[in-house]
């Protein structure tokens, strides 16, 4: 995040500042922080009263067990695959779509470039029945490729890359043109690479989209095999309250990919959440 | 749009339209994957979950669905369990959004300084955007049990059902979860908002002798209107459409009292096997969360089709 | 293929330059119509600039030319060759735009490469190529950089550069100075004359400013909302305006333009604020067409500040330049004319009342077309 110059203020206001600041922080950090602090303890010194709130004699047997007990290398793995190939296929479907909105000349462009924006009006819950049932028909249930074709393409990418595409310099198009530069080399070797921050900023909110579903993953599999580690975490909430810090060492597994993969691209993430909103 | 193979009056037009024509074909193949997977899995099964909602399921799932036309759309929107999902799913909005938005915008007015370490609350005020909605659910079942759960002992909790099973408070502790989850976002949100108000302003305001909360309301207050604008559109669309801190909090328990329109739905179609109801309550979800996306389009639209 | 692969020195002109020709090339969009029936012809090696106000039609005509947009009818040929059904890129032109159109992920030499390596000429071609072209434009020590770091001039360069190399038979120039501050656009007016006489390559150049084009063209082509005015010598288009559009657009300060009605004996054309005596030959010119009415027009230098005037106005502004005085005089009617005034004499001050006489013959247009009157 791009630290900005405020002016400096007085000692006493920066102690209040930080005041302030910490309070904050413990009130958001305090359950990622008691989570972890549980997954070091036994199941009994979690129930124990009154409560321990650091972990003494930590015991990190927890983490073996999520995965040998609850199968959630399995879960992370399925999940993995499930998102990265929405990402990809949803960055290069969304690339092409935007590049020929922007570019290109054909009939309808208007009027379908209108679909992709009315489709990004319309949630998915409301489609959620007939796509379970479309699934089913084309015998895709409980199969990898179920939980990824319908996410294959989004309307919002579309609409974020074509924005971005067309602020290119139209001066950049014709000289490419006069240097024998197709549509296709011209994308790849010119448009793909100048707009890789805005590209960049959708593949990690595509990703993140990907890897937080929930309600799909639900209804469109029912086995271990395929199962995210979302609905994997359902599995791990219904296991008893002896085990409880495995049930937060298995959490802290599930997020533990995604807070890496944020710190290494809170640029992109930041710019990606709020594309929408602070300009538009 | 001019289309050129229809303008062109002389030279050579059958050779020109050739070349435009295969301009067309081209963007035709890099449209259609995109249009593919929209046609197949948005416009399609939009069109059938309102064709579905005609039909009623039929006692016994083998049997075949009956024709009822619009009959089913009237019985399941007038319907006690529809209104009373409807209601509480209204409450849960007003129990969420609000409540994110002002504390989303107190992290991020706080930590809108220039300080050492100030890297490192921003981080952590950012880190729910990590947890996922399943992960935070997760980690507060298990602190809200009534039996081992840390914020039951400080609640004063001891054995019964707790705050998740308690008919009053269970869906503000899922609202609570659930707002908690939202903080990353909003915080981000709140600080790139707060991040591109141009300092001249702040400091034309400090001249003109200011306070700071004078000038976090007539300066900071009004730029930021636009992205407090886009927070509640996404926050209200976000609580209908909350699905996995229900399930995996409460189960839409006890007795129904977080049972919002989604859990609604997902009850109807996978409990009850009745894809009738489910569909009417997956039109009403649409045609409601339309309204709420048309109401932010009417703002944003220009910065839509410009261009 | 215009590139030549052995020759390394850059700028060297291995190619002959191509005349090129429009011939009744019309252009619409929609229902406007940007380029009208335009015919013209450049020679071979000849600079010819598209000068007009914004929106009259040149840049497309250069575009039609480069093969980026396609006229509504008409035909282009470079060389001896009709254009019409060839591809931009295999055209043999070479363009530079106003905005340098530098891609700006790519360093200065990958830029200037770009167009070898996308026509497939070998890497051990490029490299000497890229080395002569930058050495000849001073570009050397900047070709590991981004065109973000560089200046606007050198951007300019880098753009020339990029058009040189691939040693085109046709240089088509829209705007390339229009980015730049008034004095880079001076020496790089200077630097484009110069590079256009030791290559002695067809350069097709637009730009709405009249200095570049009086000061850089071999001709000049004057567009007026689609449609040619006249084609001819930086010289002949300031002496001889075809109309009183050209007339009123090209020259600095620019003409003052006066409707005049035919006076008695047609020995004079009486105007705001007294009289203009013509010559007989002017005289007979009027008459011939049986004109009462007809706009004047006069260059700044062509009025005098003299006791004996025929014209009677109030100075309005003064504007010392250094080496010359711009006298802004108003008419009794309200009308602005401005005098050139050589030197740095005179005192005039606002509100002072002064004669102007006028020297030779005035320029003469029929109001009904604005075209020149003349035998």
């Amino acid at each position: 995040m791009a630290e900005r110059r405020r002016p400096r203020t007085g000692p006493w206001r920066r102690v209040g500042r930080y005041g302030i600041l910490c309070v904050l922080a413990v009130i958001v950090g305090f359950p990622v922080y008691i989570t972890v602090v549980n997954a070091l303890l036994t199941p009994q010194a979690i129930a124990g009263r009154p409560p321990t709130l650091f972990p003494v004699d930590p015991h990190w047997g927890s983490f073996g067990q999520a995965f040998s007990d609850f199968h959630l290398g399995l879960y992370l793995r399925n999940s993995a695959i499930v998102t990265l190939t929405i990402t990809v296929a949803e960055l290069v479907t969304a690339v092409l779509a935007a590049y020929a909105f922007a570019f290109m000349t054909f009939p309808f462009r208007r009027t379908l470039f209108l679909v992709c924006l009315a489709a990004l009006m319309v949630p998915m819950e409301a489609t959620l029945i007939p796509n379970r049932q479309t699934i089913g028909t084309l015998h895709l249930f409980d199969t990898f490729p179920g939980l990824i074709v319908p996410f294959l393409a989004s309307g919002v990418g579309v609409f974020l890359l074509r924005q971005a595409f067309l602020q290119l310099p139209r001066d950049l198009r014709d000289a490419a043109t006069l240097d024998g530069l197709g549509h296709l080399r011209f994308l790849v070797r010119v448009v793909v690479p100048l707009n890789r921050p805005i590209i960049g900023a959708f593949g990690v909110y595509a990703f993140l989209s990907a890897w937080n579903q929930y309600l799909w993953p639900l209804i469109a599999s029912n086995s271990d095999k395929v199962r995210t580690v979302q609905i994997g975490l359902r599995q791990l909430n219904s296991l008893g309250i002896d085990r409880t810090n495995v049930i937060f060492a298995g959490t802290i597994l599930a997020a533990l990919p995604i807070f890496v993969l944020l710190l290494a691209f809170q640029r992109q993430l930041v710019r990606g959440l709020t594309a929408g909103a602070v300009k538009g | 749009m001019t289309d050129p193979a229809v303008v062109e009056t002389s030279g050579s037009p059958r050779r020109r339209r050739h070349r435009a024509g295969r301009e067309a074909v081209a963007g035709y193949l890099f449209v259609l994957p995109t249009l593919a997977v929209l046609a197949l899995f948005v416009v399609y099964p939009l069109a059938r979950t309102f064709w579905l909602g005609l039909f009623r399921a039929p006692p016994f799932p083998t049997l075949p669905s009956k024709f009822v036309g619009a009959s089913q759309y009237g019985s399941v929107l007038s319907s006690h369990d529809f209104l009373a999902s409807l209601g509480r799913t209204v409450v849960f909005v007003v129990l969420t959004v609000p409540a994110g938005l002002l504390l989303g915008l107190a992290l991020a007015v706080a930590a809108d300084a220039r300080l050492k370490g100030i890297r490192i609350f921003r981080t952590i005020f950012s880190s729910t955007v990590a947890t996922s909605v399943a992960v935070a659910s997760v980690i507060f079942t298990t602190l809200l049990n009534p039996t081992v759960g840390l914020f039951s002992y400080w609640l004063g909790i001891k054995g019964g059902n707790g705050v998740l099973m308690n008919n009053t408070w269970s869906l503000p502790a899922v609202s609570t979860v659930t707002v908690w989850q939202n903080l990353g976002f909003t915080f981000i949100l709140m600080s790139a908002a707060l991040q591109s108000i141009p300092e001249e302003l702040l400091e034309a305001a400090r001249i003109d002798g200011a306070t700071a909360w004078g000038r976090f309301r007539a300066v900071t207050l009004p730029l930021l209107s636009p992205t407090i604008f886009f927070a509640v559109v996404v926050g209200i669309i976000s609580s209908f459409q909350a699905f996995g801190q229900i399930d995996l909090l409460t189960q839409g328990g006890p007795a129904g009292h977080t049972q919002t329109l989604i859990y609604f739905l997902y009850q109807s179609f996978t409990v009850n096997h009745d894809p009738g109801t489910a569909s009417v309550v997956a039109a009403a979800l649409f045609v409601i969360l339309l309204v709420v996306t048309l109401v932010q389009f009417r703002f944003v639209e220009k910065r839509v089709f410009y261009g | 293929m215009a590139v030549g692969t052995g020759e390394p020195e850059g700028t060297g002109a291995t190619e002959p330059a191509s005349s090129v020709a429009l011939v009744g090339v019309s252009k619409s969009f929609g229902d406007v119509t940007a380029v009208d029936d335009l015919t013209l012809e450049v020679a071979a090696g000849e600079f010819m600039v598209l000068l007009g106000p914004s929106g009259c039609g040149k840049s497309t005509a250069l575009r039609i030319v480069a093969g980026l947009e396609e006229p509504t009818s008409g035909t282009v040929r470079i060389g001896d060759r009709v254009v019409d059904e060839v591809e931009a890129k295999d055209r043999d032109v070479a363009m530079v735009f106003q905005n340098y159109a530098l891609y700006p992920h790519l360093t200065v030499r990958r830029n200037i490469e770009f167009p070898l390596r996308s026509r497939g000429v070998p890497a051990r071609d490029r490299s000497s190529m890229v080395a002569a072209t930058a050495r000849s434009l001073q570009l050397d020590d900047l070709l590991d950089r981004k065109p973000a770091q560089l200046s606007g001039g050198q951007r300019q360069r880098v753009a020339l550069a990029r058009a040189l190399i691939r040693r085109p038979r046709v240089f088509l120039m829209d705007e390339p100075l229009s980015n730049l501050d008034a004095r880079l656009r001076t020496e790089m007016r200077a630097e484009l004359a110069e590079l256009h006489s030791r290559l002695g390559v067809t350069v097709l150049y637009v730009t709405h400013d009249q200095v570049e084009a009086m000061t850089m063209g071999d001709r000049i082509a004057i567009m007026r909302g689609g449609v040619l005015q006249q084609v001819d010598t930086p010289q002949a288009v300031h002496d001889r305006p075809a109309n009183a559009f050209v007339a009123a657009f090209v020259g600095s300060p620019p003409m003052n333009i006066l409707p005049g009605r035919v006076g008695g004996e047609g020995g004079a054309l009486s105007v705001e604020g007294g009289f203009i005596p013509l010559t007989p030959r002017a005289g007979r010119l009027l008459s011939d067409r049986g004109l009462r009415e007809v706009t004047a027009g006069i260059r700044p230098e062509h009025l005098v500040v003299d006791q004996t005037g025929t014209l009677e106005a109030t100075v309005s502004v003064a504007e010392f330049l250094g080496h010359e005085l711009h006298l802004g005089c108003r008419l009794p009617g309200g009308r602005l004319v401005t005098v050139r005034v050589p030197g740095t004499g005179g005192s005039w001050r606002t509100g002072d009342t002064v004669r102007l006489a006028v020297v030779g013959d005035p320029h003469l247009f029929d109001p009904s077309d604005g075209a020149r009157i003349d035998d």
